[in-house]
């Protein structure tokens, strides 16, 4: 159920971001990067997953027990 | 009108002491006089206090100055602590504590017109003033025979001195006509009968200082007289007769000055004083070479001019006062004079002990302690004023008397014979641990007592 | 100081007091104090005040009240009085004084015109942090605080080598931009100390170490004042120095990063401080434009108000469980539905949500970041976004207020002072999210910026969506697990260990071995038969003198003492006698 309106919702907003900034050019970025069709989505998405990926294989050397330290 | 108002203590004093008899004669109950004492040397303390000014005034007989009137509040001071002293035995002897009072108060009327006074025959008055009060003193318990015969020899002995004063005096006016400190400025040191004069001046006043060869009457007093007795005797009498001399001093022109006899007296004070003190097994006793050895400290410091006189001598007499008056009111708390009852004392009494050690040190002049600070500061005057083999000798003399002060201090800490019953006196200690915080603290701080001089010139 | 009273010190002051207080007046009281803290900064008129003369040396002024300063010690006094008010239920004056104290420090840090007084109350600003971590009372807790004060010492004492040979070398004693004398060795000095207070990797792991050791309440006043005054003091000394640049966004992406491992949920928040300055320290290297000092002070202010509302409900979550890992909650949003709608104001806020001020607030860093045309910054401020939204909104969210309940837990009433705060702080959260042009007119540096554009709110809003659906994705993956993860720490808890036990395998065996038979050899061959031969010789030779003078003096005296025979006419003699040789010898010569 929740999954379903993130899902339309995040839909709504890749829409949005091509219509009104690829096609309306309401706003403008600071790198050509940007220029790309719904840059934020990309950037969103692959910089969760960056991070969540790095999160996890970095946890193999650095998780410890809670009493490491005692 | 000025006058009247520049003596205003000494006035209070006397009118307040007349009545404190008045009322200790009629009703003879001791604690109601204790406070009446109390009251009248803390408001003559008070009144000489607010009369404070920084101008020098002059009437005919009486001279005023800033020094003459710290001396003033400082003798008031004396009396005030010699009253918290003598509180036990007025307890014993309630008969006789109106009469103990009004003397004590006649005393330091006398001392305190001795230090203001500017014409040598009120010197003479007031001596014997005070002296008078003192010869009673001395011999206040009659039932102690050794109290008699203290009493009886200063006496004696006393009158001989106040003969050589009037004997100075007489010779004075014949060559001058007057009697004014004034003429002491005019004098030629040629003329025979001013140094005779002049001889028999330094001989009196030697006598009060008990300075060798004029000192044999002050062991045997020492001893004889009550403790608290002791106690006024070995401080407010030096503080008037000292003030007394350096007015005299101050008034006399540089090279009239008896250079030799100054000399003399001081080193033999130093050198008896020190060395009999070393065999005596009676602490008043001991106490009383000491002073001897002091006074023969203090009486170098003559040797010095105008101002330098003031700046050493009064910084070392304020410390000397609260030197004897803490180890007296130690004496008096554990109510020992012989030496070999202070055995292990340091462990039943600690407190007693440290401020017994304190008050030792500093008459020593170890530092941290105020004794070391005003023995240095007298010195090293005297010895820039160029008379460093003075000095070199009072500073052996120094170290003997480290042996016979020092010596009390071993004993503290011996194991003692017998566990000895120690009464307690808080009054008496309290005074004995403020008088130990005082020499602390000017031994830290010895800019507390000697800057207060230096601004004061 | 006539027109100006300082605040700081009005607060440090009066909180001197409060233990004489009476114990049911010490609540009322400390507001009422913080009241009159935060009234006073507000009624500060911009300037230039005091002076003092110490050890010969004219110090003026001591007091500058500028813009930058001021909206400092506005925030800094502000979120004193909310710790106040949060924490002015409990009957611990210890730390209400040290929250007073902190804040006082921290006003002095920010209102100090001369190094001395900067460095006074920078030092001041650590004890006091060490008191509110003491005063958990735990053991941990203790080791904490020592591991804290012994950091922070060691930044301390950097920056006090730095400031000596500051003043040293310029004989200037005033705290202003040190950048003109970049990279001399004090420069580095300063800069490594200011770091270090700003928990830059890899200076940073006190603040994770710490921070959840200290009571709910402390840690609501440790977060704001420590490291947001060093972003204060590097805004003020650093402006643009370039090195910050890199510093400060790794550092972003680096606590998020250990946000996301972590269980516990005030270590979590801390290692979000981590991230949320990485932005301040950005944009302070980024502040060759004004944009981005002016980014660094906006968001270090928007920061220490959603940091402390999340801070806060944290606390409420722990004062009302007892519990303070995800892994032993969960599902609380039901209990506690005020706590609830804070923390996501606050999580929102934190991860920069159109209409909340952590959007304003790091908007200029961001933008800074592009204008300059530095994508490294620029991508990573981003990620950071992305790691912030995972870790914070939804990971914590969903795993403490959402998911099932883990662990059987008893729910207290939170008190309403904690709910006020709460609230209060929740308002103005969305208030300042709500009218940026009216809080950025209080920036130190005029600017034109409009943070509300398409652009940036879609891109912000999909950032958010996506994600979102990388979080659904890694749903399992992220369960919270009850294990801690080693950071910097490490380095001094471990090595520590390691250090000592090396030493005491080698050190002994050097001593016992090698130092202790040479000292024996010396004892045993040359020390004592020296000694013997000189004991010896002092008692056979030297203790004569000491016995020969000691009896001379006794002998002397005794032999004096027949002098004083008692009789009154011997003494009589005595002095008429030297009368008569004195007249003999002056007449004689």
């Amino acid at each position: 159920m929740y999954r379903r309106i993130l899902y339309i919702v995040c839909v709504t907003i890749v829409l949005l971001e091509i219509v009104l900034l690829k096609l309306m050019h309401l706003g403008h970025g600071y790198f050509k990067i940007e220029e790309i069709p719904a840059f934020g989505a990309i950037l969103g998405f692959l910089g969760s997953l960056f991070v969540v990926i790095v999160a996890k294989s970095l946890s193999k050397v650095i998780t410890k027990r809670e009493d490491y330290y005692d | 009108m000025t006058q009247y108002l520049l003596l205003l203590p000494e006035i209070t004093l006397f009118v307040l002491g007349v009545i404190t008899f008045c009322y200790g004669f009629i009703r003879r109950e001791s604690k109601h006089l204790w406070i009446f004492g109390l009251l009248t040397f803390a408001v003559s303390l008070a009144v000489a206090v607010v009369c404070f000014n920084h101008r020098e005034f002059s009437a005919e007989a009486v001279k005023i100055s800033e020094y003459k009137q710290l001396m003033r509040v400082f003798i008031f001071t004396i009396g005030l602590l010699v009253l918290v002293l003598s509180y036990e035995d007025l307890k014993k002897n309630v008969n006789k504590a109106a009469e103990y009072f009004f003397l004590l108060i006649i005393s330091l009327f006398g001392m305190n017109i001795m230090i203001v006074a500017n014409d040598l025959l009120i010197l003479y008055l007031s001596l014997e003033t005070f002296s008078l009060a003192l010869y009673t003193l001395a011999g206040f318990y009659q039932k102690e025979r050794v109290s008699v015969e203290a009493g009886l020899k200063y006496f004696i002995l006393g009158t001989l001195s106040s003969v050589l004063l009037l004997a100075c005096i007489a010779f004075l006016y014949g060559i001058t006509g007057s009697t004014s400190y004034e003429i002491l400025r005019s004098m030629k040191v040629e003329d025979f009968s001013f140094s005779l004069g002049v001889l028999f001046l330094v001989a009196s006043f030697a006598f009060k200082l008990s300075l060798v060869p004029f000192h044999a009457w002050a062991p045997d007093v020492y001893q004889g007289a009550p403790t608290s007795v002791t106690a006024f005797f070995s401080t407010a009498p030096k503080v008037a007769v000292f003030s007394a001399l350096i007015n005299i001093f101050l008034s006399f022109s540089l090279q009239t000055k008896p250079e030799g006899l100054i000399i003399i007296l001081s080193s033999l004070s130093m050198f008896l004083g020190n060395l009999l003190a070393l065999r005596q097994t009676n602490l008043k006793r001991m106490l009383a070479y000491s002073s001897i050895a002091h006074s023969g400290y203090m009486f170098m410091a003559f040797l010095l001019s105008d101002n330098l006189i003031v700046l050493s001598l009064i910084p070392y007499l304020i410390v000397y006062v609260f030197m004897n008056i803490g180890i007296f009111a130690v004496i008096i708390s554990i109510k020992e004079e012989t030496l070999n009852k202070y055995y292990g004392l340091g462990k039943y009494n600690p407190i007693v002990a440290l401020c017994l050690i304190i008050i030792l040190f500093s008459f020593t002049g170890i530092p941290p302690t105020a004794g070391f600070v005003v023995k240095l500061n007298l010195f090293k005057n005297v010895f820039s004023a160029g008379y460093s083999e003075l000095v070199f000798f009072a500073l052996l003399m120094s170290i003997l008397s480290a042996f016979y002060y020092l010596r009390v201090v071993f004993y503290l800490y011996k194991d003692a014979p017998i566990n000895f019953k120690y009464n307690k006196n808080n009054i008496t200690l309290a005074l004995a641990l403020l008088c130990c915080i005082f020499l602390l603290l000017v031994g830290v701080l010895p800019d507390l007592i000697l800057f207060f001089f230096f601004k004061l010139w | 100081m006539t027109d100006f009273i300082h605040p700081g010190l009005v607060l440090i002051f009066a909180s001197l007091i409060l233990p004489v207080i009476p114990k049911n007046l010490r609540g009322p009281y400390s507001v009422l104090i913080a009241t009159l803290g935060f009234s006073l900064t507000l009624m500060a008129e911009q300037g230039f005040y005091g002076s003092v003369n110490l050890f010969g040396v004219n110090i003026s002024p001591i007091v500058r009240v500028d813009s930058l300063s001021l909206l400092f010690a506005s925030i800094f006094s502000f979120i004193g009085l909310i710790g106040i008010i949060y924490c002015c239920h409990i009957d611990d004056w210890i730390q209400q004084m040290a929250g007073l104290l902190y804040t006082g420090a921290s006003l002095g840090v920010s209102f100090a015109a001369d190094l001395l007084s900067f460095y006074l109350f920078w030092e001041m600003l650590s004890f006091c942090a060490v008191l509110l971590i003491w005063s958990q009372r735990t053991k941990e807790a203790i080791d904490a605080g020592y591991r804290y004060i012994l950091v922070h010492i060691v930044g301390g004492l950097s920056l006090f080598v730095g400031i000596v040979i500051f003043i040293y070398k310029t004989g200037s004693i005033e705290f202003s931009s040190f950048m003109s004398y970049s990279n001399e060795a004090f420069w580095w000095f300063i800069l490594v100390g200011f770091a270090l207070c700003a928990a830059v990797p890899p200076f940073h792991a006190w603040l994770p170490d710490s921070y959840p050791s200290a009571t709910i309440y402390g840690s609501v006043f440790l977060n704001p004042f420590t490291t947001k005054a060093a972003v204060y003091a590097l805004i003020r000394g650093f402006p643009g120095a370039e090195i910050l640049i890199y510093f400060g966004s790794i550092m972003a992406v680096y606590g998020v990063i250990y946000a996301l491992l972590e269980n516990n949920l005030r270590r979590l928040l801390s290692y979000h401080i981590v991230s949320q300055v990485g932005y301040m320290v950005a944009g302070v290297g980024l502040g060759v434009i004004s944009l981005g000092l002016n980014g660094s002070a906006s968001h270090a202010f928007n920061h220490i108000l959603y940091k402390c509302l999340l801070f806060m409900s944290a606390g409420a979550v722990i004062y009302a469980t007892g519990k303070e890992k995800m892994t032993e909650l969960g599902s609380f949003a039901k209990y506690a539905p005020v706590t609830a709608i804070s923390f996501f104001i606050g999580a929102f806020s934190i991860a920069g949500f159109p209409l909340t001020n952590g959007f304003i607030g790091k908007a200029p860093v961001v933008s800074a970041a592009g204008e300059i045309k530095n994508f490294f910054a620029y991508l990573m401020l981003n990620v950071a976004t992305c790691g912030t939204i995972i870790s914070i909104v939804c990971k914590m969210g969903y795993y403490t207020f959402f998911s099932d309940k883990k662990t059987d837990y008893s729910v207290r009433q939170t008190p309403l002072n904690m709910k006020i705060a709460m609230v209060i702080t929740s308002g103005l959260c969305i208030l300042i999210g709500i009218f940026p042009k009216t809080f950025y007119q209080y920036l130190p540096y005029p600017m034109d910026y409009e943070p509300y554009t398409a652009q940036h709110i879609l891109d912000t809003l999909a950032i958010f969506g996506f994600t979102g659906v990388v979080f659904l994705i890694f749903l399992k993956k992220l369960k919270p697990k009850p294990y801690i993860n080693l950071d910097m720490d490490w380095f001094y808890r471990k090595g520590a260990i390691l250090t000592v036990n090396y030493f005491n395998k080698t050190v002994p065996s050097v001593e016992y071995g090698l130092v202790n038979r040479i000292w024996r050899w010396i004892i045993e061959l040359v020390v004592l038969p020296l000694s013997h031969k000189v004991s010896n010789y002092e008692r056979v030779k030297m203790s004569r003198i000491p016995n020969f003078f000691s009896n001379l003096a006794k002998n002397f005296s005794d032999s004096l003492a027949i002098f004083h025979t008692g009789r009154i006419q011997d003494y009589a003699m005595y002095m008429l006698s030297f009368l008569g040789l004195a007249l003999l010898i002056y007449l004689l010569f």
